[in-house]
């Protein structure tokens, strides 16, 4: 249907619309406040408000539709110089921002936009009101448009050429040929260039005599003389002022240069954008045929590896093997290629953050300063959605709990305003994300404290630093005697912790006293499909993704020690914990015989898993067991050949039950 | 039967030209050309021959009055009627953009039914 898949295109771009809104605005805002101006930035978020306006209009979304056109009109007043830019216009410009998206999401989900806006549009009109009042009207600058040409400019293009007529800046109408082929590569390249000494305030296309050929005229306002225009020997050009007096005359001086020797054009007849939108359900579509797949070519190695022993022509055995070979090659290449298309840079999430960080901050009356590092490393797409909720719950409990006010900070010979670093990067199969503060710390003893007073710890017990930090990710544990609503109340860090099971990760939690706290997020690439080690214990099959596997260690009942109550192995003279999976699943008693002892690590947390056999490797499609089955360790099921279905093991989760033991 | 119709659909927005073209494939029209700049509009001008373009004003690099300033006053598309968009709040740029010679324009929002009427009037169809 023409009108449903227009429908879809408008939620996708409407989406994207306000993500950029967002970006821009956020630059912006650092652009103000070190005192700068950025009247293209402005620009494009008019062109960004008016293009939403525009579309919603369009598609009955009114409210929708009258929030941009608002929020446009106001952006306009900007652009045009009327309305004067600072940090509450962008923070009204953001609160619009969150409603809008709030407004999308209910679209995509009801196909409606009845929000009640009514509140917003009314502190808009106040803040419009007042800022009419205050700018005197800025009076026109003659000589007005001296040249056709400026007839062709629109409203604001009109305005920013006064604009810089009345900043005194000389403006220049620079005129150039090129091909049809190259010339938007050329006019990028230039126009970048011009920027670094100006604004380029038009871009004016005019026919050429010349088949194939077409002129171009670029309006631009500069402090340099003309012969100190940065394109200067860099292209041929021919160049007027529209400003200098003696100029004005019809006497072009022109400027013939020799053209820098350009690298031969190879495609230049791309005009469409080669970027395609999907819907994230499509591509898990695929990723499971894929999945399937990868468990049938198995059964089939298999198979044929059986039909081998009766086949006594040794040609068509070896053809098979390499038909089979050549068809697991490319489909671990559909697999990877299928993977690279669901990752995304985390970019796209802190930038979300930050956003809401600096919010909380400021509802909170604490200045914050936000370094990012690895915004490039990338993540599987769902993976990334999931982590929003969890990351904003640590950001509230460092912003409210962690961060000291300007005064106590200021006393503490820190700088006044708190600061909140995320890091991101990968580790082998594992991305690592990484929030980190220089607030107070958290106290253990504090910890240690309340546990006895909740009963959850005698006295007497001993117990390490790491434990009890490790308890602030229970439910219900807090040490603030005023919850407030921000975090508090004790909800919070055990909803970290059991979204990260989900997505089978894991949170740790490192603090000094007075200096600070850093989160350590680890998760894994992707959910879907993974190596596994498929392996035996006390007659029951499990199979463990291989990427949480250090090494595998043949051992016999003689190698186990105990330590202080403990078990341990001892590793290349160092004790490693170990744990049986029939303790933790219960399922039968501890083996009287095993062999191997597979080290599991995951970040900082390591662990000996005692096996008694190991069957093989291979690829497995984890399918979740339905919300309704939930056990701490198992990711899932997955099927290996003949239909065979078992139980997939989850590392993070089983290490994580080891360090409660 | 008559000739197949060719047009050029010039918009950033990806939902308004799937909105103009569910509109247009109800006459009958199947033959679209979609750029999604107005530097893609020059590229694309000079590959085939149009019978109508369609242009927002409001876009990147070159805007709608600047590509049809230059349409205008090309020996070679100046004869190609030229339907603008834009939207109400802009009424000076579409003054600027029919004294530059466009032959008619919509303001956003529109419906689907004026627009095809705004079509079939330039095309010269029934």
């Amino acid at each position: 249907m023409a009108e449903n898949k227009a429908l879809l295109e408008f939620i996708a771009e409407a989406e994207e619309l306000t993500e950029n809104i967002e970006k821009k605005l956020l630059e912006l805002r650092d652009i103000i406040l070190t005192g700068g101006e950025s009247p293209d930035i402005i620009n494009s978020l008019f062109r960004d408000f008016h293009s939403l306006k525009g579309i919603s209009g369009m598609f009955g979304f009114s409210n929708l539709s009258k929030l941009a056109h608002q929020l446009e009109s106001f952006l306009d007043k900007i652009r045009l110089g009327k309305v004067d830019l600072d940090d509450n216009i962008i923070e009204l410009l953001l609160s619009g921002k969150e409603i809008m998206l709030e407004i999308i999401s209910q679209i995509s989900n009801s196909n409606n936009d009845n929000y009640d806006i009514s509140d917003f549009l009314e502190n808009i009109s106040i803040i419009f009101t007042k800022q009419d009042q205050n700018i005197p009207t800025t009076n026109k600058v003659s000589p007005q448009p001296i040249n056709e040409l400026l007839q062709v400019l629109t409203e604001y293009e009109e305005h920013r050429f006064q604009e810089n007529i009345r900043k005194g800046k000389k403006i220049f109408a620079i005129k150039f040929v090129f091909t049809l082929e190259e010339f938007d590569e050329r006019l990028n390249e230039i126009t970048n260039i011009l920027k670094t000494k100006g604004e380029v305030i038009s871009t004016l296309p005019k026919p050429s005599d010349t088949p194939g050929k077409i002129n171009f005229t670029i309006i631009y306002a500069t402090d340099s003389k003309e012969e100190d225009i940065p394109i200067k020997d860099k292209y041929e050009y021919e160049i007027n002022s529209l400003t200098e007096e003696s100029n004005i005359s019809v006497s072009p001086s022109f400027t013939k240069k020799e053209p820098i020797q350009q690298e031969p054009q190879q495609t230049q007849l791309k005009s469409i954008s080669n970027t395609v939108r999907v819907d994230i359900t499509k591509l898990d579509y695929v990723m499971n045929i894929v999945g399937e797949l990868v468990t049938q070519k198995s059964e089939l190695a298999r198979l044929i590896e059986n039909a081998k022993k009766y086949i006594n022509n040794e040609d068509l055995a070896l053809n098979l093997t390499k038909v089979t070979n050549s068809i697991e090659k490319k489909i671990n290449e559909l697999q990877d290629s299928v993977m690279s298309v669901r990752m995304v840079p985390l970019s796209q999430l802190f930038d979300k953050l930050e956003r809401n960080l600096k919010k909380i901050a400021h509802d909170l009356g604490k200045e914050v300063k936000v370094v990012i590092n690895g915004g490039d490393t990338e993540l599987d797409k769902f993976i990334m959605e999931e982590l929003s909720d969890p990351l904003m719950h640590i950001i509230r409990n460092s912003i409210d709990h962690g961060i000291e006010s300007a005064e106590e900070r200021t006393s503490l010979g820190k700088p006044p305003y708190g600061q909140i670093w995320f890091k991101a990067y990968q580790k082998g199969n594992y991305v690592f994300i990484e929030v980190s503060d220089d607030g107070r710390g958290i106290d253990v003893e504090k910890i240690r404290k309340k546990l006895i007073e909740l009963k959850k710890l005698s006295p007497e017990q001993e117990v390490t630093d790491e434990y009890l930090l490790q308890t602030i990710f229970t439910p219900g544990f807090s040490t603030k005697e005023n919850a407030t609503e921000l975090s508090g109340r004790g909800v919070g860090l055990d909803v970290v912790k059991n979204n990260l099971a989900k997505l089978r990760g894991y949170v740790d939690v490192k603090t000094e006293l007075g200096k600070g706290t850093t989160f350590i997020l680890t998760l894994p690439l992707t959910l879907i499909i993974v190596r596994a080690i498929i392996l035996k214990t006390s007659g029951h099959l499990f199979a463990l993704p291989i990427n949480a596997v250090d090494e595998v260690v043949e051992i016999t009942k003689n190698d186990v020690m105990k330590i202080s109550g403990e078990e341990v192995v001892n590793l290349r003279n160092t004790p490693l914990p170990i744990f049986y999976l029939e303790n933790i699943f219960e399922f039968a008693s501890t083996p009287e015989d095993f062999r191997y002892m597979i080290v599991l690590k995951i970040g900082e947390k390591k662990a000996g898993m005692i096996v008694s056999e190991i069957l093989g490797h291979g690829d497995i499609v984890i399918k979740s067991m339905g919300k309704f089955i939930k056990v701490n360790g198992i990711a899932g099921a997955t099927q290996i050949g003949r239909g065979k279905t078992i139980l997939v093991l989850d590392p993070s989760g089983l290490l994580g039950e080891v360090a409660k033991v | 039967m008559e000739e197949e119709k060719t047009i050029l659909i010039v918009d950033d927005s990806n939902a308004m030209r799937a909105f103009i073209i569910s509109g247009l494939e109800e006459l009958g029209i199947f033959n679209f050309t979609e750029a999604k700049t107005g530097f893609e509009a020059l590229k694309e001008l000079p590959r085939k021959k149009y019978d109508l373009i369609i242009s927002d004003i409001n876009m990147p690099d070159i805007n709608g009055l600047e590509l049809l300033n230059f349409i205008k006053t090309s020996e070679n598309y100046k004869n190609i009627p030229v339907l603008m968009i834009s939207t109400e709040t802009k009424e000076e740029d579409l003054n600027r953009a029919l004294t530059m010679g466009a032959n008619d324009y919509l303001t956003k929002p529109f419906d689907l039914k004026n627009l095809q009427r705004k079509v079939k009037k330039l095309l010269g169809l029934k």
